[in-house]
């Protein structure tokens, strides 16, 4: 077994059926079961514990501002509303989770007037739990009682799962204004913390608090009072979507700041309506997001009647989709004029600073006097100035009125994309103007892409197609050469032959003006061309020997071939192929030439000193002869 | 990206939707169990999930989950012997008719053999296609040493009986 088979068959063994959906739901439990743990160790040992900020702390302090957003409805229970998701008794002057005093000891008393039902949300971080914005009123020493009975925890045997733990509180409040504190940990040895009273089942306990809240709500309809929050917290009690009764739009800066807008009331009330009609779970017919990104930096925060949040990403599929905390994961396609008028409130919403990623990019103007810039990384294949703008740029262009304008003055075909690295685009753009037209037409014409079409989960190359205008404006189409081989332009997404009609186009050309051009190295990263080489057809007029070696980093060592080489080469390889089956690689040489248009053809070699290629399904062997075959293995000796 | 609460809560879960097949098939390689690997590339997005917003792109973020899932992977096995467990358990029985089913098992028992650090380097070179100088900073690891555990690893593979009829294909 050779170095390239391990490689080949170590990726054929992965099931195709990995699925990736629970991850994040997986990692947001994991990352709050750490700061619990963290938590519940401090409780345990009585000692002040810093949580390693090194740990997951950004490194921007500026990160976890809520936007300041217009309060929906003050509430009508004369609680104040809170500036901070979930109630204001959940948190300490700090901002933190309201931890209790540290002379809290005895276990907390019963006679509490209302409770607070928190999370671990803290503000400085802007990501977390909370929990329900109205206090219980009823029901509280019910509550304490239950808790207070569990067994206590006998910390000296006792060992807990090494993992982490989601933190949670119920904050106790008094006559007196005074306030006590009941901690659990939804994980690890699943304690509750009662002053310094360490007891077991945590999970009864808030289940029995979530039970008590929940209750309390089938009696209280009120709207609460809270401000929109964007993006919102997730809920220890998840806002059910179908409940849905005020929608806004956030929007975010690109420094971050955040502003929510609401939907004025008619459209906000055929959203509503909409939602109720057509919302649907994820299930195995739909299809994943086709978007590379969310919608710009806009989202629709949708609240309930108890001021709970879920974020609803709009992707450029038209699709929307929500997901709160563990629970299901809904789409919703609204109608193509309601889809409309969204987009345009979405587009108007306050963002001044969010670079406007849906029109044509203002390229730098390129002096063409000046020496083109070398690839940042020496060791990656060349590629024009143009699709390495391209590449850093964006992945492709919204489109005016969704087509692909007439009149380009070129357009540059380029692989992209880190499955694309191997796989070397025509160097010369598309310039005869009948043939623009052609490619122009060929994308405007193009099938919409069903939104539920089932797509493999494969990978493979991917193209970007920049069309440059005479008034410096450019757009980029997005060709993936997989799964469901998705044409994008912002939020157009089409289907359809795309690549083999532009293929076509640059092959007239090359038809009807030969070019003669030289690929710039490296060349030994190269695998194949997008378009065909036969190496039969054409003579190869320059080619680097390949030689992978450890010693360079793992990159292959590339070394010229003279010209006479190369000329033998092409010779034998015209009058002396042969059809073969398997055959075993020799694993570490190659050879990559060059036609008179620049585009690479590799052949591998073999133990035999032969070298060997794949034509369509059939491979394909060459062996040298004579004072080739001498002056190759000379090439290739250790 | 910005440094953002979007970059977090809705960057984070978009970068997850797109990439999360990909590290899930270079976790698959490492523990060869469907459950391993995600909790293997939970575990490392709970740790690198801060870290979201102050990353310049996707692609360094990429490549720091990545970092992390390797380091993860060691150090697991360090404190927690998975290899105690039944590996690849979920491991379908049943032929694709192309003799992946097959290959699959063999080549799961050949890796099982492995120490974790030449599985890891096996995978980074192998399946993320990294150079020796790339693996060796993500295992923290001398360049020497990369080319020491991918040489044994290598020939460990190769000399398996499992894998010893092994065709091979251009």
């Amino acid at each position: 077994m050779n170095d390239p088979d391990i490689s080949d068959n170590l990726r054929r063994i992965v099931p195709d059926d990995l699925s990736s959906t629970s991850l994040v739901e997986g990692a947001r439990r994991k990352r709050r079961r750490r700061h619990g743990v963290t938590a519940g160790m401090a409780a345990l040992l009585l000692v002040a514990v810093a949580v390693p900020a090194a740990l997951n702390l950004p490194d921007n302090s500026q990160l976890a501002q809520p936007a300041a957003t217009p309060t929906i409805q003050q509430d009508e229970g004369g609680w104040p509303v809170s500036p901070r998701p979930g109630a204001e008794a959940c948190y300490g002057d700090n901002g933190l989770p309201y931890a209790g005093e540290t002379d809290d000891i005895e276990p907390a008393p019963t006679g509490a007037l209302r409770a607070w039902l928190c999370g671990d949300y803290p503000t400085d971080r802007g990501m977390g739990y909370v929990g329900p914005v109205e206090p219980l009123t009823t029901g509280m020493d019910e509550l304490m009682r239950s808790v207070q009975a569990a067994p206590e925890a006998d910390l000296a045997s006792v060992i807990c799962p090494d993992d982490y733990t989601l933190g949670f509180s119920v904050v106790f409040e008094y006559e007196d204004g005074s306030r006590r504190v009941i901690r659990g940990d939804l994980g690890g040895c699943r304690f509750t913390y009662d002053g310094e009273v360490v007891r077991r089942d945590a999970d009864a306990f808030h289940e029995q608090a979530v039970s008590a809240w929940e209750r309390q709500r089938e009696r209280d309809k009120g709207l609460w009072g809270t401000s929109i929050f964007c993006p919102g917290p997730h809920s220890l009690l998840p806002m059910q979507i179908e409940q849905t009764v005020r929608i806004a739009i956030c929007a975010e800066s690109a420094v971050g700041t955040r502003s929510a807008t609401y939907l004025d009331d008619g459209l906000e009330r055929d959203v509503l309506t909409s939602i109720k009609a057509r919302l649907a779970l994820t299930g195995d017919d739909t299809p994943p997001p086709v978007s590379t990104a969310p919608q710009e930096r806009r989202w629709l925060s949708l609240s309930d009647s108890f001021s709970g949040q879920m974020t609803m990403v709009r992707h450029t599929d038209g699709v929307y989709r929500a997901l709160e905390g563990g629970g299901p994961e809904w789409f919703w396609a609204p109608d193509e004029g309601l889809s409309e008028r969204l987009d345009r409130a979405l587009s108007s919403s306050t963002s001044p600073e969010v670079p406007p990623t849906a029109y044509p990019v203002n390229w730098p103007v390129l002096d063409p006097t000046e020496e083109p810039e070398l690839p940042t990384d020496p060791t990656q294949p060349f590629a024009p100035e143009e699709c390495r703008a391209a590449a850093d740029g964006v992945t492709s262009s919204a489109l005016p009125d969704g087509e692909l304008p007439q009149g380009p003055e070129r357009i540059w075909l380029c692989a992209a994309g880190e499955f694309t690295s191997g796989v070397a685009a025509p160097l010369e753009p598309l310039e005869e103007p009948d043939l623009i037209a052609r490619a122009t037409e060929a994308f405007n014409e193009l099938a919409p892409m069903p939104r539920n079409q089932p797509c493999t989960d494969d990978l493979g190359p991917t193209y970007q197609v920049v069309h440059e205008y005479a008034d410096g404006a450019r757009y980029t189409i997005e060709y993936q050469q997989y799964g469901c081989g998705p044409v994008t332009a912002g939020d157009v997404v089409k289907q359809g032959p795309y690549l083999p009609q532009l293929l076509d186009l640059w092959e007239t050309q090359r038809g009807d003006r030969p070019v003669v051009q030289t690929r710039p190295g490296p060349l030994c990263q190269l695998f194949s061309s997008v378009l065909d080489v036969d190496p039969r057809a054409t003579p190869f007029v320059s080619g680097v020997a390949c030689t992978a070696s450890d010693d360079a980093g793992g990159a292959a060592l590339e070394q010229p071939l003279s010209d006479d080489l190369v000329s033998a080469v092409s010779a034998g390889m015209r009058d002396e192929s042969t059809v073969v089956g398997q055959h075993p690689l020799d694993g570490r040489h190659s050879i990559v030439l060059l036609n008179p248009a620049g585009d690479p053809f590799r052949m591998s070699r073999v133990e035999n000193g032969g070298f060997t290629w794949w034509e369509g399904d059939t491979i394909m062997v060459w062996s040298p002869t004579g004072e080739t075959a001498q002056a190759l293995a000379t090439l290739f000796e250790d | 990206m910005t440094g953002s609460l979007v970059g977090e809560a809705v960057g984070f879960e978009q970068f997850v939707a797109e990439r999360g097949r990909s590290l899930m098939r270079a976790a698959w390689v490492l523990t060869g169990d469907h459950h391993h690997a995600e909790d293997l590339v939970q575990t490392a997005l709970a740790k690198t999930w801060g870290r979201y917003a102050a990353m310049a792109n996707d692609h360094k973020f990429e490549a720091y989950v990545r970092t992390t899932i390797y380091r993860t992977y060691v150090s697991w096995w360090r404190r927690r012997s998975w290899r105690s467990e039944r590996p690849h358990d979920d491991v379908p029985e049943t032929g694709t008719g192309d003799g992946v089913s097959a290959l699959r098992l063999d080549l799961l028992r050949a890796l099982d053999t492995l120490p974790r650090m030449q599985r890891a380097v096996l995978t980074l070179r192998f399946v993320d296609d990294m150079p020796t100088a790339e693996v060796a900073r993500v295992l923290g690891i001398p360049e020497g040493t990369v080319k020491s555990h991918s040489h044994r690893g290598c020939a460990a593979l190769r000399g398996s009986v499992h894998l010893a009829g092994q065709e091979v294909t251009p």
